[in-house]
Parts: structure tokens; C-alpha cells; sequence
């Protein structure tokens, strides 16, 4: 069956309390979901209080300054801080998202919990293994397939119209807070593409240029890979550059229908 | 232990080339629901359904049968339809799995033998 319910070793315990220094008056707690590897223990929250006079706008600045000033512990991944790399995608106060682009000011002084994206394994503290998810992003071919040969001085040429169907899939930077927030892909992640993935894979289908519409279709159509997908949309929900993947896959299945001459 | 690639577990067995059938025939059966659902609906609530009588005499028309009929056929195999995608999606254990579908699509055949047999049996007199 399904899991619905963490296991013995993974249910989360109150941690250690870090108090911000005495002068600080502008203050936010952070409560951050800490597990490491290299002892047997189970995941705790840890919380810090930070002192927002000294810290940037940026969800992603505090988790800086905690690991900068208070603890140097705390793991996470980041590159960008401008919502590019996809890197620092995470589950903060509930909502996967990144935390570079996500300020704090939002949650009006409230606590901010921060946690990794939902349902995958930890390598450590807000680190999960995306190793599956990139192998699956792999699996559908993301480059442009042909067999016809271009004129060697000349581009593949694409119409301005056609160029305008990318739109809303090539913005996409893989940063899986889609495809974590899926509830089917938390029970069937081991066989179902996932939205991010099908998001990809309609970009592909989607650009005139590519010549393997067809064969991808093929390797598509499985009550696994893409009928999974129950249009619950929280991957539109959550997508932190407002992308819709739950749209995608709807168009990927009309494909298919028409396939089937429907 | 297993040295398979992460690419070769993701590729598993491959597409199985179908899953569309199921998905399309799940929508046409849900829209054919809608009109007969609520005709048998707004019938029944026409009548005194304590009343065997009464509902034998309305099932007599060979209208309100055949579009009871139709209802009646097209819910066991949304249904069934419905609980299969159920079953796929939390009974992970192949076993099981393989009973509880097999059960559904017996339950599904049995209640549109029970519903013909019902409404034959009430037609024929």
C-alpha cells in the first residue's frame, strides 16, 4: 500500500533553539527541518531566531546568514539567488517554492518552517536526491531529434507563430517543485513521469522543429507514465515561475486521442 | 544489490502503448452518466420507491427500462473503471493488486448481469 505515514526512524523531533543576540529587536523565527546522514538519529527541527536589520529581503538571504552567523551545519542547496538555477527549491511554510525568490516580509513576522521538497529522500537537511527525477528527465529525450539533414550554411527555421507554442514550457528550469508537490508522483514517483518531466516532454512535442513527435508519443502513452496524472494541479499551484504543467499533460493526452483518430 | 543504471530503472520495461482507452473511456462513460443519471433520478423521486409496484410498473415502459438499462451498465463499468485507477494508483503489492482488480471487474460483470436479468426478467413479464 501506499504510505501514508512517516516510518519509526523518520519522524521528525523538536530540536535545539538558537536565540538571536540580545540587541536585536526586528526578529523572525526560522524553524528549519535538519537530518544528517552520519549519525543514527532521527530529523528534528531546528529554530533560529534572525534579525532582519541585518539579513536581506530573501528567504534564501536568512538560510545564508543562519549558516554564515549561527550554525554552519545547516545544508541547502543555492547558485543563482535570481530564480534561474532551480537549485534552492524547497517546501517553505508549506508551499514548494524558491527560497530565493520567496520573501519574507509575506509571512508578516510570522514563523517560517522550512523543509525539503516533500516525499523524496534526504541526502541531508534540505537536500533531497533528485537522482531519480533527472534520470526520468533523461528518459524522455529532452533535445531536438530529426532525421531530415539542414542545408549546412542555413538554421532550422522556426515561424513566429510556432516559436509563440514555447511559451509557458521553455521558461521551466527543473527545480522539481511540480513534481514534488504531486501527490501521484509521491505514490507512483518510481513509474510515473511526474508534471516537470511532462512539462519537458511537451516542449519537446510542442517545437515544429523536431521530427519525433510520433515516437515520443509512443514511449508516452502507458497508464504509468502519463495517465497517472488525475489533474489535481497543485503542480500550477506551486510552479514558482507560474508555469502550468497540468496543462501540458492535457495536451499531451489530446495528442494522443488524436492519435487515435479522436 | 543492484548496479542497474538510473536511466535503465526509469526505462524499465518501457511504454506499454496503451492506458488511453482506459482514460477516454472513463470520460465518455462519465458523460453518458450525467443525462441517464439524472432522468433515473428525477424519476424515482416521482415515485413511491417503498412501493415495488409502482416501480415495476414505471421500469415497464421500455423507455424508462432502456435508459435504466443504460445507466444502470455504463455505473458497474465506470465504476470499475474508477476503483481499477483507485487500485493502480495505493495497492502497490502485486499480489493483491491482482486480486482486488480481478474482484472488481467480477463485481462489474455480476451487477450488469443482475441489472439485465432485473429488467428482463420485469419487460418479459
Amino acid at each position: 500500500m501506499a504510505e501514508f505515514r512517516l516510518p519509526k526512524n523518520s519522524k521528525v523531533q523538536k530540536g535545539n533553539h538558537h536565540k538571536a543576540n540580545g540587541s536585536a529587536s526586528n526578529t523572525t523565527t526560522f524553524k528549519i527541518y535538519r537530518w544528517s546522514p552520519d549519525d543514527s538519529e532521527n530529523p528534528r527541527t531546528d529554530t533560529y531566531e534572525v534579525d532582519l536589520d541585518s539579513c536581506g529581503p530573501m528567504v534564501l538571504d536568512a538560510l545564508i546568514k543562519i549558516k554564515d552567523e549561527i550554525d554552519s551545519t545547516v545544508t541547502f542547496r543555492r547558485s543563482c539567488r535570481e530564480g534561474i538555477c532551480g537549485s534552492c527549491a524547497m517546501n517553505i511554510n508549506g508551499t514548494n517554492t524558491l527560497a530565493c525568490t520567496t520573501s519574507i516580509k509575506q509571512f508578516k513576522g510570522k514563523d517560517i518552517a522550512i523543509y525539503p521538497l516533500p516525499h523524496m529522500e534526504v541526502i541531508k537537511d534540505l537536500v533531497p536526491d533528485l537522482t531519480h527525477f533527472y534520470a526520468q528527465y533523461a528518459s524522455i529525450k529532452p533535445w531536438m531529434q530529426t532525421d531530415s539533414v539542414p542545408l549546412p550554411d542555413k538554421e532550422r527555421l522556426q515561424s513566429i507563430e510556432d516559436r509563440e507554442k514555447l511559451d509557458g514550457l521553455y521558461e521551466c528550469i527543473l527545480c522539481a517543485c511540480c513534481q514534488t508537490s504531486c501527490p501521484s508522483y509521491w505514490w507512483n514517483g518510481d513509474r510515473y513521469l511526474g508534471p516537470a518531466v511532462l512539462l519537458q516532454s511537451y516542449r519537446w512535442l510542442a517545437d515544429s522543429r523536431d521530427e519525433y513527435t510520433g515516437e515520443r508519443l509512443e514511449d508516452l502513452e502507458d497508464p504509468f507514465k502519463v495517465y497517472r496524472c488525475h489533474t489535481i494541479m497543485n503542480c500550477a499551484n506551486t510552479c514558482p515561475k507560474g508555469l502550468n504543467p497540468g496543462k501540458a499533460i492535457g495536451e499531451i493526452k489530446k495528442m494522443i486521442a488524436k492519435r487515435h483518430a479522436l | 544489490m543492484s548496479y542497474e543504471t538510473d536511466l535503465g530503472k526509469v526505462k524499465g520495461l518501457g511504454s506499454s502503448k496503451h492506458g488511453f482507452g482506459h482514460w477516454w473511456m472513463q470520460r465518455m462513460s462519465a458523460i453518458l452518466l450525467v443525462p441517464t443519471g439524472l432522468y433515473v433520478l428525477f424519476s424515482l423521486a416521482q415515485l413511491d420507491v417503498f412501493n415495488a409496484a409502482a416501480v415495476v410498473a414505471w421500469l415497464s415502459s421500455p423507455l424508462n427500462a432502456a435508459i435504466t438499462l443504460l445507466f444502470a451498465v455504463t455505473g458497474s463499468y465506470h465504476g470499475a473503471l474508477g476503483i481499477q485507477v483507485v487500485l493502480e494508483d495505493y495497492v502497490h503489492n502485486h499480489a493483491i493488486n491482482l486480486i482486488l482488480q480481478y474482484l472488481t471487474k467480477i463485481l462489474m460483470i455480476v451487477m450488469i448481469m443482475a441489472t439485465v436479468y432485473a429488467i428482463a426478467s420485469i419487460l418479459l413479464g
